[in-house]
């Protein structure tokens, strides 16, 4: 994609006091993401380091570890709301905090589901700043929204308050809000914690239909087995990269219990080997104490 | 006295009728403001920020005397927005916990207030009125204060609204925009600390909070969406005006008090029967 193209597909930034700089352009040849030696700091607390890789545009990559491990740090660091304390973090050629293409999707936890709003008022959120400000939301929009709700069949529960949604249906709707924002990168944060089988199912198979749409995808979870089997790469953390690349390169022995130390337990079976994590575990944490 | 002519009597008294239009225009006017208020958690914040005013009322007293109405207005307006641009600005820093933040200002300015109004003589009828409002010395040059700033605080939120929506139910979304986030943070304080003083003499100090936050919660029970709340809202903020300031005529309670009193008995009707989040509504659901 040329630089003109790509700046059409980023709508015109309209300048105004409330409206501040002007959004980056994605270069052609840049990778989707590319991390170099990051090293991230928080509350004077080395929160994760020596993380280096690249993301394809269009890839899928799963970003693996034990809790405490850095998984969301990263994400945020790669969304451009925590600055590294070192190294550098690329999103299609640029610094992440100029880009408005990036959606981040914070854990259930984090969000007030309480609050008065409803599905599609929370869908329509993700396009704010396409639609600017002192603008109310065209036709335009509306379509964006609609096809984005139909994309992950919540049409039907678009007027519904959000806290009247299952898990899986409230995932199934930031999902929505990213293909509303016109995201080229989703940043989800252990979009599986919670969900009943069917409702694992069904999103997973919605994150695999990002790629339809060119749409790359980092990943945080708990799950290795999912990992391995949904995803293009994996990146396993343990607050430092531990590895980075194919499940079956970077899932090794050594590398696990590096990763989770005394929470993985390798059991030999009859059809070869089982690795076993224990999520509820501590982890790695314990180790560094 | 039949019940039209309690309600006809009160339109006997200019100053009931001043009394009326104030009371239940800024009844509505904190209900919308207060949708923010509630929703966001700030509830500790318009209270410090209604407090703190004091300095600057006494500041005007002592300036330019307690007869300049106007001039009492101006200084209280401008110690407003400066508290709230203070908090929102300490708040970020991290340095403290928020609410500590808010504490600290709070009391720190609220006993400046007290010790410079405690050089003039007569102070306790200013800190009175103050502390309990006075709607019923509402003058005519009032209500066009009131009317022109809290038409440019439902203005400014108009205007803003889906912004505010944003940063205030998923701020990491807002930040992901790109939006200026702080920016937006600081107009809402500064929506709230305006409408605060333009409040201020209606119900006072003491029962500013519970007009920010009590129709706005009643709302919040029965409403699904926050265009919804808002108006539920400001309809509650009015009819507790009203009703209030009536009750108040006709039994000579405290006129502060009797609007707040009304609000709150709206409230726990609404506790009590509300479809979505009732007491009655969960016990038939099981």
């Amino acid at each position: 994609m040329t630089n003109r193209e790509s700046r059409k597909r980023q709508g015109g930034s309209r300048r105004s006091p409330f409206g501040r700089r002007a959004r980056a352009v994605h270069l052609a040849d840049a990778p989707a993401v590319a991390v170099s030696g990051l090293s991230v700091t928080l509350g004077g607390r080395t929160a994760l380091t020596g993380v280096t890789f690249e993301l394809a545009a269009g890839a899928q990559l799963a970003v693996v570890g034990p809790n405490g491990a850095g998984k969301t740090t990263l994400l945020r660091t790669l969304a451009g709301l925590v600055p590294p304390s070192s190294g550098e973090v690329r999103v299609h050629g640029h610094g992440p905090s100029g880009h408005i293409c990036i959606a981040y999707v914070p854990q259930r936890s984090r969000i007030d589901w309480r609050f008065p709003v409803t599905v599609h008022d929370v869908v329509m959120m993700g396009r704010i700043q396409r639609i600017g400000p002192f603008r109310r939301a065209g036709a335009s929009d509306r379509r964006i929204v609609r096809e984005a709700l139909a994309a992950v069949e919540l049409t039907d529960l678009a007027h519904r308050q959000i806290e009247e949604l299952s898990g899986g249906q409230q995932q199934r709707m930031f999902l929505a809000r990213a293909l509303a924002q016109e995201a080229d990168l989703a940043l989800l944060d252990e979009p599986l914690a919670g969900l009943d089988l069917h409702s694992r199912n069904e999103v997973l198979k919605l994150i695999a239909g990002l790629r339809d749409r060119s749409v790359s995808a980092i990943v945080a979870l708990h799950d290795l087995g999912i990992a391995a089997a949904s995803f293009d790469e994996v990146l396993l953390l343990n607050r430092r990269m531990i590895g980075h690349g194919p499940a079956r390169a970077v899932f090794s022995e050594a590398n696990l219990r590096e990763a989770y130390g005394s929470c993985l337990h390798v059991v030999e079976g009859e059809s070869g080997t089982f690795v076993v994590h224990d999520t509820a575990c501590g982890g790695g944490d314990d180790e560094l104490r | 006295m039949s019940f039209v002519e309690a309600i006809v009597e009160p339109f006997r008294y200019p100053f009931m009728i001043r009394g009326l239009i104030a009371a239940t225009s800024v009844g509505g006017l904190c209900a919308v403001v207060g949708s923010f208020v509630v929703l966001r958690g700030m509830a500790f914040m318009g209270d410090a920020i209604a407090h703190s005013i004091l300095p600057g009322l006494a500041g005007g007293v002592l300036t330019a005397g307690r007869g300049d109405r106007r001039a009492l207005f101006w200084w209280a307006l401008g110690t407003a927005i400066l508290v709230a641009l203070g908090i929102g600005w300490i708040s970020e820093r991290e340095r403290v916990r928020e609410d500590t933040a808010i504490g600290i200002v709070f009391a720190g300015m609220f006993a400046l207030g007290i010790a410079l109004i405690s050089t003039v003589r007569g102070f306790a009828v200013d800190l009175v009125h103050f502390l309990f409002g006075n709607v019923l010395g509402v003058s005519n040059a009032d209500l066009v204060l009131i009317g022109a700033f809290g038409g440019a605080v439902l203005l400014l939120l108009l205007v803003f609204y889906k912004e505010l929506v944003a940063v205030s139910f998923d701020p990491t979304l807002a930040r992901t925009l790109r939006l200026p986030t702080s920016a937006y943070r600081y107009l809402l304080f500064v929506l709230v600390a305006v409408t605060v003083v333009v409040s201020l003499q209606t119900v006072g100090v003491g029962l500013m909070l519970a007009m920010l936050i009590v129709p706005a919660s009643t709302a919040f029970l029965v409403a699904r969406r926050l265009p919804q709340m808002m108006a539920i809202g400001a309809l509650l903020g009015v009819l507790s005006g009203a009703i209030g300031l009536y009750l108040s005529f006709h039994w000579s309670v405290a006129s502060g008090a009797s609007i707040v009193l009304v609000a709150i008995a709206f409230f726990f009707l609404a506790l009590l029967l509300s479809p979505r989040r009732g007491l009655l509504g969960r016990l038939r659901s099981g």
